[in-house]
């Protein structure tokens, strides 16, 4: 009896007793053959944000970057988004409330910008100063890039989302009141308030220098795309879904920035920036996969799909040609929301 | 309708069966004979764990005692906050929690938060693993727990303080006052807590690990019960309680986050009243109760402010009728209503649930014990209906060895929330049904002067059109019926108790197995079918030892949790956990007066962990407690 005990005591601090791996950092050359960096903005109050880098060229994969190369740290909660000036790239890391700054070479960190309530999109105006939008404040931050620090903040009217620069304005999507904020960007003040349909969220400029919006719609609101006219400050054309179940996600340009992607439950869709009506099949059907996150690589014109899956399992982004020929797919983080290229 | 009327029906039948028994002559019976039968004791099912259990001074609420004595996993967010139950490798919500029959969990949101119930308001616990739950209520697919206040009618003035002390700031003080007689029974107690849970540990979320204290972990709870009992007859008496508890709590911050305040308020008001009367074959239970719960909450960096308001009555009545030793028939029916409003929402909730109850008992020979049973539910205008049927088998007449087998069926319909909150509640969710098969074996036996006993259950369960909210195409998270789990496992219990010479030695331990998978694929790429379910340990393994000598007693308690995954794909997970805690006590007597001195020192060798990913848990820590019995 006691000899059945020991055995099973054995049999159980083996099979239970799982330990961590310390994981080992990744090569310079690595880190700097690689082209593509995808963010996986993990659970929400999980902590479980996440980078991976990808190679166009030899298709090779590293997950989990960030812990990699700073010692097993974790990245934060819920990477949202980030944009590259120089060799640095700024990562907005949402409920961590900063944004943290890395070497693109090494993926080490170079600082950060806290004290940010929730942070969701930078935009670089200048060489020194940055817009950043907030989920939970009635401001959007000017940052200031060289002293990694809040400059001043300027008022608006609740949750503020993806933003462009064009020229001297500022275009702001505000989620809550249904607006895309335009701001001068030299006197950093509003200039106009444009109504939009239910929750302009994804912002992009076409080639006609024209600013288009996605709006997610609601249950009892339908989605929509919209043109801005870039002078007039004004909506000069809608595309509305059929019904409310149908719902538009991020939006994207081609390189010649004539073509429009976009997101849907269903799958992407594409058209041109001369359309007038959506597309009622999508291009790149989701076929049970759950379409997350879309890019394009802005020097060949390739698009990524993120598929988030079941929101709380490693994901898979596919890489397709322009022709929507599908080249390659691997795995990444939980929850991959975006990808974004190296310039 | 029409199986409303067959509930109604039955129902009758089972109330004018008892308006039958109440003309007959009454004699004087033993309680025991109804609360449980000899082949009972051979059921592994249902698990009780008395108040020197419970209340041991290591434990905080509730859920800590639980998940040292029984077999079943507590998820907690850290000192002092959000504690869930899982039993059998179901959520929170699939289990659950009753108050002397009436069921706790919220209608709104399913579950319930055991950092809300310090041991000190319960005299026992009774932990029904899987289908023995379907007696009280439907729902607890693994499993439920039944807190209960205990009565007895004796002549008494007792009066009991105890004083907590320990790190962080923790003081908790609580008061008891016990008076009465053969016909009267009064029991007050107040609850006051405050602690700071500013423990220091190693955030190893940021660079080079520094020592951090974690940060807007105030808590302050008060609570106060106050129970009158009344002894009608010999055999009849009346009980009422009322239990008042208010909570406020400060949430912590993620360890890769910055402090703000987020803070959370919870009251409850809960009323019961009790009439209980034996007959000569049978016995009868009338309840009636109502239950507030409030939850305020607030985070000042979303600027939220939310506020809920659940109201619920529940009627219970509760008939068991033995008419001769071999038959036994037991009928229980429920009547709740539930209202719930959320004050900041500007939105309100109704139901109304109807269930009953039956169940017939059969003992052919000393050796066996049959049941069948069943219960019915009647919600939204839908019927469910939930049978099982179990087999004991003792096959020694002393009854140390003990066998038992059932199968039967669960639901559990969805929550307020699941259904109707805006936005992400589905009006078109269909119930989570279970179809379990278990198997439990006990054996006691005594060598030489010491005792053993063991208890074994295996369990399988399949829980179809499972309950899960995930983001959806609108940015906001939805209730959806995910796919099917499989449910299967293993709980060992083993006890056992020693004399040599002025010292007894106690050793309990249990360890609990536990696979819960998805069974099916929900998207192209889904990796998780056949994967354990998140924040569920595989392994567990309690172990407690007390040695005592006249006044002394010198305890130690581990409580091993192996690795939870975070991820459905089980890529990630937070690795296994190792806790000991001891704590060395004296009792000093005089004459009617009793002082209890104990020193505590929890987490002994420091571990540093994790029970949910980036939430710190506390290091070594101590405890001091004072309690002052005194009787006249």
């Amino acid at each position: 009896m006691r000899k059945l005990a020991l055995y099973f005591c054995l049999v159980l601090m083996v099979v239970a007793c799982k330990e961590q791996d310390e994981p080992e950092p990744l090569a310079v050359e690595e880190v700097q053959a690689a082209n593509v960096i995808v963010l996986n903005e993990g659970n929400f109050q999980w902590a479980n944000a996440s980078l991976s880098l990808y190679n166009e060229e030899s298709r090779k994969v590293d997950n989990k970057v960030f812990q990699k190369n700073n010692n097993n740290l974790p990245l934060g909660d819920v990477v949202q988004s980030m944009v590259q000036i120089g060799d640095l790239g700024y990562f907005v890391i949402n409920n961590s409330n900063k944004i943290r700054v890395l070497n693109l070479n090494t993926f080490r960190s170079e600082g950060a910008i806290e004290n940010l309530n929730s942070p969701r999109y930078i935009l670089p105006i200048s060489a020194q100063k940055a817009y950043v939008s907030d989920l939970h404040e009635d401001k959007i931050y000017v940052v200031d890039l060289s002293s990694q620090s809040i400059l001043k903040t300027i008022p608006t009217q609740g949750w503020t989302e993806e933003m462009v620069l064009l020229g001297d304005k500022a275009f702001v999507c505000q989620m809550d009141s249904n607006e895309v904020l335009v701001f001068d960007t030299k006197k950093d003040s509003l200039l106009q308030r444009i109504s939009t349909y239910t929750s302009p969220q994804y912002i992009e400029v076409d080639v006609n220098q024209d600013v288009w919006v996605s709006c997610s719609g609601s249950s009892n609101s339908l989605a929509a795309l919209q043109k801005i006219d870039a002078n007039q400050l004004q909506v000069v054309r809608t595309m509305a879904a059929q019904n409310t179940n149908e719902s538009i996600g991020e939006i994207e340009l081609s390189p010649q920035k004539n073509k429009l992607y976009y997101l849907t439950e269903k799958g992407m869709n594409q058209l041109s920036v001369t359309d007038s009506i959506l597309p009622t099949q999508p291009w790149i059907a989701s076929a049970g996969r759950n379409l997350y996150g879309l890019s394009v690589n802005p020097q060949n014109g390739e698009i990524y799909l993120c598929d988030a899956i079941d929101f709380q399992q490693e994901g898979v982004v596919y890489r397709y040609g322009e022709n929507g020929s599908l080249i390659d797919q691997f795995q990444v983080g939980i929850i991959p929301g975006d990808v974004y290229f190296k310039q | 309708m029409k199986q409303f009327g067959l509930l109604l029906i039955a129902s009758f039948f089972a109330l004018s069966v008892w308006a039958q028994q109440t003309l007959s002559d009454s004699v004087k019976i033993k309680e025991v004979s109804i609360e449980s039968g000899r082949a009972e004791a051979a059921t592994v099912q249902s698990q009780t764990i008395d108040s020197a259990d419970l209340q041991a001074p290591v434990y905080k609420d509730i859920g800590e005692s639980l998940q040292q004595n029984a077999n079943l996993f507590v998820k907690s967010y850290g000192m002092g906050s959000t504690a869930t139950l899982s039993l059998r490798g179901t959520n929170a919500s699939q289990t659950q929690l009753y108050w002397n029959g009436v069921n706790l969990n919220s209608a709104a949101y399913g579950s319930t938060d055991l950092a809300l119930f310090p041991a000190f308001f319960i005299d026992q616990a009774k932990v029904d693993y899987g289908l023995n739950s379907l007696k009280y209520g439907s729902g607890g697919i693994g499993g439920a727990v039944r807190l209960n206040n205990k009565v007895e009618f004796k002549k008494r003035q007792q009066l009991s303080i105890t004083q907590d002390f320990g790190s962080f700031g923790q003081q908790t003080s609580s008061l008891r006052v016990r008076l009465g007689n053969g016909k009267w029974q009064s029991e007050s107690k107040l609850f006051y807590r405050k602690a700071e849970h500013d423990f220091e540990y190693l955030n190893t979320a940021k660079e080079g690990s520094p020592k951090e204290r974690v940060e807007n972990a105030h808590l302050l709870q008060k609570g106060i019960m106050q129970s009158i009992h009344y002894r009608k007859t010999e055999r009849s008496w009346f009980s009422g309680h009322f239990w008042y508890y208010d909570s406020d709590r400060n949430l912590p911050p993620l360890m890769t986050g910055t402090a703000f305040k987020e803070h959370q308020e919870d009251r409850s008001y809960r009323a019961l009243l009790e009439y209980h009367q034996y007959y000569e074959q049978s016995k009868l239970e009338l309840k009636s109760s109502f239950i507030q719960d409030e939850i305020v909450y607030e985070n000042e960096r979303s600027s939220t402010y939310s506020s809920s308001y659940l109201q619920s009555y529940q009627g219970i009545a509760d008939y068991q009728w033995q008419w001769n030793p071999k038959w036994k028939w037991s009928s229980r029916l429920n009547l709740n209503t539930y209202q719930f409003e959320s004050r900041s929402g500007n939105s309100s909730e109704n139901r109304v649930e109807v269930s009953s109850f039956h169940q017939l008992q059969f003992k052919p020979s000393a050796k066996w014990k049959l049941e069948v049973y069943s219960r019915q539910l009647l919600v939204d205008r839908q019927n469910f209906w939930m049978p099982g049927f179990t087999a004991h088998f003792s096959p020694d007449s002393a009854q140390r060895w003990g066998i038992a087998a059932s199968i039967g069926q669960n639901v559990k319909y969805p929550t307020l929330n699941d259904l109707y909150l805006q936005p992400g509640g589905n009006q078109d969710l269909k119930e989570e049904l279970s179809q379990t098969a278990e198997l439990s074996l006990s054996k006691r036996w005594q060598m030489k002067r010491t005792n053993y006993k063991i208890e074994a259950a295996a369990y399988y369960s399949e829980i179809k059109d499972y309950i899960l909210w995930q983001p959806s195409q609108f940015g906001y998270w939805q209730a959806r019926n995910i796919s099917s789990v499989l449910t299967q496992g293993l709980e060992l219990r083993g006890s056992t108790e020693q004399q040599f010479g002025k010292y007894k030695l106690q050793l309990k331990g249990n360890y609990t197995y536990t696979s819960a998978v998805k069974n099916e694929k929900s998207y192209a790429n889904d990796k998780s079918k056949g994967k354990q379910l998140i924040y569920l340990p595989e392994h567990q393994f309690n172990l407690q030892a007390a040695l005592t000598k006249g006044s002394y007693r010198l305890s130690y308690r581990q409580q091993f949790v192996g690795a939870r995954y975070t991820t459905t794909d089980n890529q990630d997970f937070l690795p296994y956990y190792n806790l000991s805690d001891c704590t060395l006590s004296r009792l000093f007597e005089l004459k009617d007066q009793k002082l209890l001195l104990s020193f505590s020192a929890l987490n002994l060798f420091d571990q540093q962990y994790q029970s949910i990913q980036w939430r710190p848990m506390a290091g070594r820590n101590y405890l001091v407690r004072l309690k002052l019995m005194l009787n006249s």
